[in-house]
């Protein structure tokens, strides 16, 4: 009986074995064709194309590699240091070279990705709204390799999906050249089959893909081929230039009271701004962004030391709302930027350096002016006893959740409650004396024979040591969609209308040396840049219209817009000749022959079998 | 001497649990047991048996072979009577007795299942003049023994002792001897002398070669064993005042390498045997607790009967591919028929006094402000303003120094309670046991309470069936904080840390700075981070032996956990108060893991010709278990007082998700064993197992083993004297290791619509598909372990001194390892890299493990006994395999380097800095004096002409540092005993492994170490750079590099037993009072670690702390 049963269990033991599966069962994924070869599933794949693009703008990552070892900006301390200063702080470890490379490869993995399975999709009336979505994959791809190429030259110019054909251990290089056909082909794509309007205003429509196709062909003369790319960049430019409607974008044009371009600026305008044209969209309400509120960043990494003696003596104080907070502090303008490129006036009708720079710092609460600070600070006696007014206040938005408490709410009228003013000009020493608020300007800043900021041993004994205290980029910040001290919730342009103007005027003068044309859009940019009765006074003649003088141009129209290290690039000013002559610090190390491209960085060839082929890029 | 045959049942599978979902199989289950009684009683004790002039030992043997039934004898009594001749067919064994003894002038009674054979002499004058003897029995502690076999030599006449060790027996004469025997101690002989009162004391047994190991699906004794198995006694874990029983093992076991790498509370030490052979499977090896898989993280430490550690692949094959990195048995504390236990165990003490570089503050600071100002600036700061902010100038003026580290820690508490009661009878043996740890960590906030209860039931319920059923359930609650000590470390050493009222000051530095206090997060209510845990197992049993010699049994272990994670924090919290965020917080999650593993396995045993002794097991397993998660985490609550538990009330949801995944493994296997006069052994299995992971889901493993005990060879008699066991161990086998994530099989799309968050401006999100992190490897294979073994035990001079060796070599093939793959391929997400698993490498273990136990000094008041552990490794990876046939020189990213171990450190290697006068070398290199000095890799040019080194640091003059796992490692364990005085001291040493101790990383910070002796023109040191380099910032690394070799004591315990005489008084059997100091002295060789623990591999988090407990064991 008992063998009878343990034959029994054991046969039933077997059976159960033998049934149990090992298979798996998976239901938290969907297999590559089911998604990809339905429509939600696809445009879940193109959405994907937009994620990493916020690692990059609105983030101290992509700052260094495209506004630093320019002639407009140098490190504040160490961050960033080797995009800088070109010196051995440039090398394959530095990390913000890895997330660049990263978002860059991931995004055009994603895109292929959707390229490459979108032709067998359900859900589409025709393969013309289909081409309208995958357009925007194609432009993505576009934006991401010409990126990598400006950066790194040529490297690998990636077409499969890890999805179909895997990993390759053994990556290799493609030329310059590959990059940019495949780029234009892309771009020819986009423009023919975006829509002219996306309902969303972070999706790419034609406006977006005309405007880096313009930028394109403009960066692609560098290669040779010069008039026929110059061309192709002017007549792409002049496609939306001539078609503003249609293309659903237009200049803010200058008032009595307001330049067009404080309007473009302006927090008012950021959520529904005419003039850009690929927009990184922030959502200020629901915080749907990738890191949610962990936004707009970038301010804090211009701010001055707000924290030193020197701006707590009058009353500022580190964190600010308004401004953002200056504890992570990165980088300085220079004196090339400050007063070579803005014009160093207080009367200029060019109102860019006061739209583009935060110059005037207010204080918290109220300060009352001592004897001490007066003597310290080489202030007249009458300042002494004078009150700077606090400035905050309670400031609520339509745009934001919660109220703040925002500094420059009141106390503003007649700078009543100004605690540091930084303005790019000079101001007479008699009346810097007896303004009742700290006073910083070129003359404190700048050693006066290389142009750098001044070390400690080059101030004067006895004086004050200001060169932490100057003006900082504010492009990226506005009371409006100032969610907390760190972070700014406003959109950020990417490509915006104005570069467009100047692609036109450089690629006209490259075409066929079309000084007069090229004036022309210049001068449209310039004038928009002073209100309503001073624009005459910014016009520029034909024969003025040079390239050099559109360098300087596109610096003050565009700097802090993360296209300036390409701009000198393309235009042969990334010389020692030029850095010595406008970023003297910048020009120490720099290496024409090694410093036109990036290192290659050490994770990638960290992780492949032919990294001595590979090669660094000469680091 | 007398020898035991007994019939050793497996006991030990467990069975526990009453709960109405399984009483309906219960019922089934008694049905069956019922008809199984009846059964039995039908049935008579008939023998066959025909032998001719046979010993009667074999005799007897032949009998308890047919019958079950154990026969106790005088070895002695025995030998001197002749040979036994007989013939009998299916007779009741009492006739067969009968007819056999008769003339032998022998006798013999039956008592239970258990026959007792006696001389007829001394019985028959046992009924003249009786005289009653008693008196007490207890061990060497002083605690009495309870259930002790007290018998009058060479006769039936027995008696056991009561629960408080008593016992009273009628001798005859009044002159004979009484034998006492227990398990586990030596049997001890007492001539009456005509007294009529004995107190015995009993020594535990010396020789543990007749001691049963539990080894996969069975137990064997030690001298049969073909394997490498080290063990460890439930008093030894029972030693360290820790919350998890493995880090008990620390230094114990030779061959186990257990490093505890955190002190934050609750953490489960790394546990590494034989090396890392495999990268991602780790080296954790199986745990089997009570024969099937377990969590060792839900018992208590005191439920440990014994630990036995399975190292060699004869071992660990039956556990084929789960086997890879050993097997650690444990087995539970169970009930003993006859004996109602009771114990109660308890330590509390502190735990604190950790090991943290005390920060520069005061002038130490502010010279190195100066310092650092000077080397930034290149000039003398002219006032403190240079180099100090208004608000610190005002603090320090007002003295206002901190020491942040200082201020974040706090001394901790640990405890341990404890209570079982274990008892029974013959046929059904009980036990429960309950016990409370409570340990609370050195900052606030860090704390974990974790309940374990265990219960169980063994029924034999006739000679054929037995069952039972063990719970062990375990529940966890959780409190944890983020380690603050970076932030100290990067705090300016001033401020109020405290308003007047007491409550923790939020800025420190004034209310204008941003910077907030690194113990904002200890503010009542601000930050919260709660785990609790629930698991409960279920494992019922059944075993039946329908035939002689046949033994089928059935385990089947249901296992259900359960965990809730919850985080808060508010806008006073260290990390929303910095970032300025008027917000709340708040996460809740939950996870749900199910599955069972039943296991059925045959034992058949058979002998031929008396000296081939033979063993066949053949099993089958299942195992499959599921595990769901989900977690909700939003923002924008109203109320504090919410915590996590009202999600509903967040105004934005951050994120959601949930999660399924699922893993099965179905196995069949065997084992045979063959034994040649118990001097020969050879052990063979072989496993197959399909794991549902893997593509290809199947593959074998096979070992073999053979031992022979030289001791028993006639040509060793003559050593006889001395040596009391001489054996030869050799094993070949190979293992598997499945331990990759599942999944990884096919690559396929995801939905990442809540991560990415995406909704371009609008106000809905977006949907987000794309590829699954895993891209899939349809190669996917085994990784295998072939493994040998060789091995020596020996014992000598009574069994004075244990003495094994082994040494090891293992080769494990196709070695996983989930590689990071390169972003030209594109990545999962910009900060992610996609995944394959691989089949990435070879790698090669070899190691000689030593263990020495030796008792020194055996006197009556006074023993000295020492246990030592040795073990000298080595791994090595042999190829990297990237599949495709592309292989690699090296995988630097994956830190993958052939011919090194695997965890190895690659990186800047520190030889010094650049001194003065050295400055035009120094250029050479980039570098100027004061910044730090590199070891550098020569460069070829186009040429092949080397620079010899001579060049600018750049990251291709990273070298191989060193390794993290050590050369060798040593346990020593002294123990003294004195009356009823006891000290054990534990010394603990691992030599040879390089630390990357992010400790020894803080250089250039705000306020760094004050033991970082930093370079200056006046100090030419080459220990740390000038501060303020950025030159040496830049391979700062290199300042992570150390020897982190070290010598610990572990533990000194002192501890006194009451006498047994005053204890009883008490009501108590035993009580045992004791103090520990664990972990209390550090000797490290580097001097850069003199303030450093380098166990917890210099961590910058949660250092290790030193702890003195008391405590109390109780018995009744």
């Amino acid at each position: 009986m008992y063998k009878g049963i343990a034959m029994g269990a054991a046969v039933v033991a077997l059976t159960m074995a033998s049934c149990q599966k090992v298979d798996e069962y998976n239901p938290s994924t969907i297999s590559v064709e089911e998604a990809y070869n339905d429509k939600v599933g696809l445009e879940g794949a193109i959405n994907g194309c937009y994620t990493d693009l916020y690692l990059l703008h609105g983030k101290q990552d992509f700052i260094g590699p495209t506004e630093l070892g320019t002639d407009s900006w140098i490190n504040t301390g160490t961050n960033e240091m080797g995009f800088s200063l070109y010196d051995n702080n440039l090398n394959t470890s530095v990390g913000t070279l890895r997330v660049m490379w990263q978002a860059f490869y991931a995004l055009v993995g994603y895109c292929n990705t959707a390229i490459n399975s979108a032709t067998n999709v359900k859900g589409y009336a025709s393969q013309q709204e289909l081409n309208a979505k995958i357009a925007e994959a194609y432009f993505i791809r576009a934006y991401a390799n010409f990126n990598l190429v400006e950066q790194f030259g040529g490297v690998t110019l990636l077409k499969t999906s890890a999805a179909q054909a895997g990993i390759n251990n053994a990556p290799t290089r493609n030329s310059e050249l590959e990059f940019y056909d495949s780029i234009i082909s892309d771009l020819k794509f986009a423009c023919e089959n975006l829509p002219f309007e996306q309902t969303l205003r972070g999706r790419v429509a034609k406006k977006a893909a005309y405007g880096l196709l313009a930028k394109v062909y403009l960066q692609r003369t560098r290669l040779g081929e010069k008039e026929q790319y110059a061309k192709l960049a002017l007549e792409t430019a002049e496609e939306l230039i001539n078609n503003q409607a249609k293309y659903k974008t237009a200049l803010y044009q200058s008032d009595a009271a307001q330049s067009g371009f404080t309007k473009l600026w302006s927090g008012n305008n950021n959520k529904s701004n005419t003039e850009f044209l690929f927009t990184q969209a922030i959502e200020s309400m629901s915080f749907l962004n990738p890191e949610g509120v962990n936004r707009g960043r970038t301010r804090q990494y211009f701010l001055p030391d707000l924290r030193a003696v020197q701006a707590t003596d009058w009353g500022a104080r580190e964190t600010s709302v308004t401004y953002g907070r200056a504890n992570t502090r990165r980088f300085r303008p220079t004196r090339y930027l400050l007063t070579s490129i803005f014009e160093p006036s207080e009367t200029t009708p060019d109102t860019r350096f006061k739209e583009t720079f935060t110059y005037k710092f207010y204080a918290n609460a109220n300060k009352t002016i001592t004897q001490p600070m007066a003597t310290t600070y080489g202030k007249d006696a009458s300042v002494v006893g004078k009150v700077i007014l606090g400035t905050t206040a309670e400031y609520k938005s339509p745009y934001l959740p919660f109220a703040q408490q925002l500094e420059e709410e009141k106390n503003m009228a007649n700078d009543a409650g100004l605690a540091i003013f930084t303005p790019n000009w000079i101001v007479d020493p008699v009346a810097k004396s007896k303004m009742p608020y700290l006073v910083a300007d070129p003359g404190d800043w700048f050693n006066p024979t290389t142009g750098n900021y001044k070390t400690v041993a080059e101030i004067p004994a006895g004086g004050v040591n200001l060169t932490e205290i100057h003006p900082a980029l504010r492009k990226f910040s506005s009371k409006e969609f100032a969610y907390t001290n760190q972070y700014w919730l406003g959109d950020i342009p990417i490509i915006r209308l104005g570069d467009i103007y100047l692609i036109a005027a450089e690629a006209a003068l490259l075409y066929n040396n079309d000084q007069t044309k090229a004036s022309d859009y210049i001068n449209t940019i310039r004038k928009r840049a002073a209100v309503k009765g001073r624009e005459a006074e910014l016009v520029i003649t034909p024969a003025q219209a040079t390239i050099d003088f559109i360098v300087a141009e596109r610096a003050r129209e565009l700097t802090g817009e993360l296209w300036r290290w390409y701009d000198l690039k393309r235009t042969g000013k990334l010389t020692k000749a030029y850095l010595q002559a406008t970023n003297n610090a910048a020009s120490v190390a720099f290496d024409e022959n090694k410093h036109k491209v990036r290192p290659i960085p050490q994770s990638l060839l960290d992780a492949i079998v032919n990294a001595g082929e590979y090669g660094t890029n000469g680091y | 001497m007398y020898t035991f045959h007994i019939e050793q049942q497996c006991r030990g599978r467990a069975l526990r649990l009453i709960k109405p979902v399984i009483i309906m199989k219960l019922t089934i289950l008694l049905i069956i047991i019922s008809l199984f009684q009846a059964a039995a009683s039908t049935r008579a004790q008939n023998v066959t048996v025909k032998v001719t002039n046979a010993p009667l030992g074999d005799f007897f043997e032949l009998l308890h072979k047919q019958t079950g039934y154990n026969f106790i004898y005088n070895s002695e009594t025995i030998e001197r009577a002749e040979g036994v001749t007989v013939s009998a067919k299916n007779k009741p064994m009492r006739m067969v007795l009968d007819e056999c003894l008769a003339s032998k002038s022998l006798q013999y009674v039956i008592e239970d299942q258990t026959v007792i054979i006696s001389a007829k002499a001394f019985a028959k004058k046992a009924s003249a003049l009786a005289v009653t003897v008693s008196g007490t029995v207890s061990d060497a502690k002083g605690g009495t023994l309870p259930g002790v076999s007290v018998k009058i030599k060479g006769t039936n006449s027995a008696t056991t002792t009561d629960i408080n060790g008593k016992f009273r027996i009628n001798a005859p004469v009044g002159n004979e001897v009484l034998i006492f025997s227990f398990i586990g101690f030596k049997t001890q002989e007492v001539a009456l002398n005509g007294r009529t009162s004995v107190n015995v004391t009993l020594h535990e047994e010396v020789s543990n070669l007749n001691e049963v190991v539990v080894i996969g699906y069975g137990a064997v004794k030690k001298r049969d064993l073909t394997g490498a198995v080290a063990s460890v006694k439930a008093a030894d874990i029972a030693l360290s005042p820790v919350s998890n029983p493995v880090e008990a093992l620390q230094g114990r076991v030779a061959g186990l390498d257990i490093q505890r790498e955190s002190g934050r509370t609750g953490t489960a030490p790394a546990v590494t045997l034989r090396g890392d052979r495999s990268i991602n499977g780790g080296g954790s090896p199986l745990y089997i607790i009570d024969g099937l898989v377990g969590d060792i993280n839900n018992l208590n430490p005191n439920d440990i009967e014994s630990i036995n550690v399975l190292k060699d692949a004869s071992a660990t094959a039956i556990y084929g591919v789960q086997g890879a990195n050993g097997v650690i048995i444990i087995t539970t504390k169970k009930a003993i028929a006859g004996k109602i236990q009771v114990d109660v165990n308890s330590y509390y003490g502190i735990n604190g006094f950790a090991t943290f570089p005390e920060p520069l503050t005061g002038d130490g600071w502010l010279n190195y402000m100066k310092d650092r100002y000077v080397a930034v600036q290149g000039a003398e700061p002219q006032k403190r303003e240079d180099y100090l902010t208004a608000a610190q100038i005002a603090l320090i003026d007002q003295g206002k120094w901190v020491n942040w580290v200082d201020e974040t820690m706090k001394t901790g508490v640990q405890q341990n309670h404890y209570g079982s009661i274990r008892g029974g009878t013959d046929k059904t043996q009980a036990y429960l046991s309950l016990g409370y740890i409570g340990e609370k960590g050195i900052y606030k906030n860090d704390e974990a309470k974790i309940l374990n209860a265990r219960a169980g039931v063994d029924m034999t319920f006739n000679k054929y069936l037995k069952a039972g059923i063990q719970t062990i359930i375990s529940a966890r609650n959780n409190d944890q904080t983020n380690s603050r000590i970076n932030q100290a470390y990067s705090f300016i050493p001033l401020g109020d840390v405290y308003n007047e009222d007491g409550t923790i000051n939020l800025r420190p530095l004034g209310a204008n700075t941003s910077n907030i206090s690194p113990i904002a997060n200890y503010q009542p209510g601000v930050w919260v981070d709660n785990d609790k845990s629930l698991s409960l197992n279920l494992n019922p049993y059944i075993e039946i032996t329908p035939i002689k010699n046949l033994s089928i049994r059935s385990n089947f272990g249901g296992r259900l956990g359960s965990t809730r994670g919850g985080q808060f924090q508010n806008e006073r919290s260290f990390n929303l108060a910095s970032e300025g965020r008027n917000t709340k917080i708040a996460t809740y999650e939950t996870g749900n893991s199910y599955g069972y593993m039943w296991e059925t396995f045959a034992t058949y045993n058979w002998t031929l010709k008396k000296d081939h002794s033979f063993s066949v097991m053949g099993l089958l397993s299942m195992n499959s278990s599921q595990n769901e998660s989900s977690f909700i985490t939003g923002e924008g609550f109203d109320y504090d007082d919410y915590l996590y538990y009202n999600m509903g009330a967040a105004r934005t949801t951050t994120s959601k998700g949930s999660t399924y995944t699922e893993r099965s493994l179905v196995s069949t296997g065997g084992r045979f064993n063959y034994s040649y006069k118990g001097k020969y052994l050879l052990t063979a299995t072989l496993r197959r197992d399909g794991a549902s992971q893997l593509v290809n889901h199947w593959d074998t493993f096979p070992s073999v083993a053979l031992a022979w005990r030289l001791s028993d060879e006639n040509f060793m008699k003559g050593a006889s004297s001395w040596l009391n066991n001489l054996k030869l161990r050799t094993s070949y086998g190979i293992v598997g290791n499945s331990d990759i994530p599942p999944y990884q099989g096919q690559t396929e799309v995801e939905a990442r619509t809540t991560g990415a968050n995406l909704a371009l401006g609008g106000t809905a999100i977006l949907p987000v598909y794309t590829l699954k992190r895993s891209l899939a490897n349809p190669a996917l294979k085994w990784e295998r372990s072939k493994q040998t073994n060789l091995g020596i035990d020996l014992s000598v001079f009574k069994n004075r001194i244990d003495f094994t060796a082994d040494y090891y070599y293992t080769n494990t093939e196709g070695v996983h390892y989930t590689r990071e793959m390169p972003f030209t391929s594109g990545g999962y997400d910009g900060k992610t890299a996609y995944t394959k698993a691989l089949n990435i490498a070879e790698t090669e273990n070899r190691g000689v493990e030593l263990t020495l136990a030796s008792q020194n000094i055996v006197k009556k008041n006074f023993r000295w006994n020492s246990a030592f552990t040795f073990t000298a490794a080595k791994e090595r990876l042999l190829n990297i395999d990237l599949g495709g046939g592309q292989a690699a020189s090296q995988l630097i990213s994956a830190n993958l380097f052939p011919g090194e171990s695997l965890s190895t450190i690659y990186g800047y290697k520190k030889i010094g800095i650049w001194q003065l006068g050295e400055e035009t070398e120094a250029a050479l290199y980039g570098a100027k004096p004061g910044d730090i000095k590199l070891a550098t890799v020569p460069k070829l040019d186009a040429n092949g002409n080397s620079d010899n080194g001579v060049h600018t640091y750049s990251a291709t003059d990273r070298m191989i540092v060193g390794h993290k796992n050590p050369d060798w490692t040593m346990g020593l364990q002294n123990s003294f005993f004195y009356k009823g005085l006891d000290l054990t001291v534990f010394v603990h040493a691992r030599y040879g492994q390089t630390l990357d101790a992010p400790i020894l990383g803080y250089w250039d910070r705000v306020a760094q170490p004050s033991f970082y002796n930093y370079w200056m023109p006046t100090n030419p040191t080459n220990d740390y750079p000038r501060p303020g380099s950025t030159f040496s910032n830049t391979y700062q690394a290199a300042l992570n590099y150390v020897d982190g070799s070290y010598v610990k004591i572990k533990n000194i315990t002192l501890g006194y037993t009451l006498p047994a005489s005053i204890a009883k008084k008490i009501a108590m059997s035993r009580l045992r009072v004791y103090g520990t100091a664990y972990n209390p002295l550090i000797f490290a060789k580097s001097k850069l670690l003199k303030e450093v623990d380098p166990e917890t591999g210099g961590t910058d988090s949660f250092p290790l702390f030193k702890q003195v407990v008391f405590g109390v064991n109780v018995s009744f």
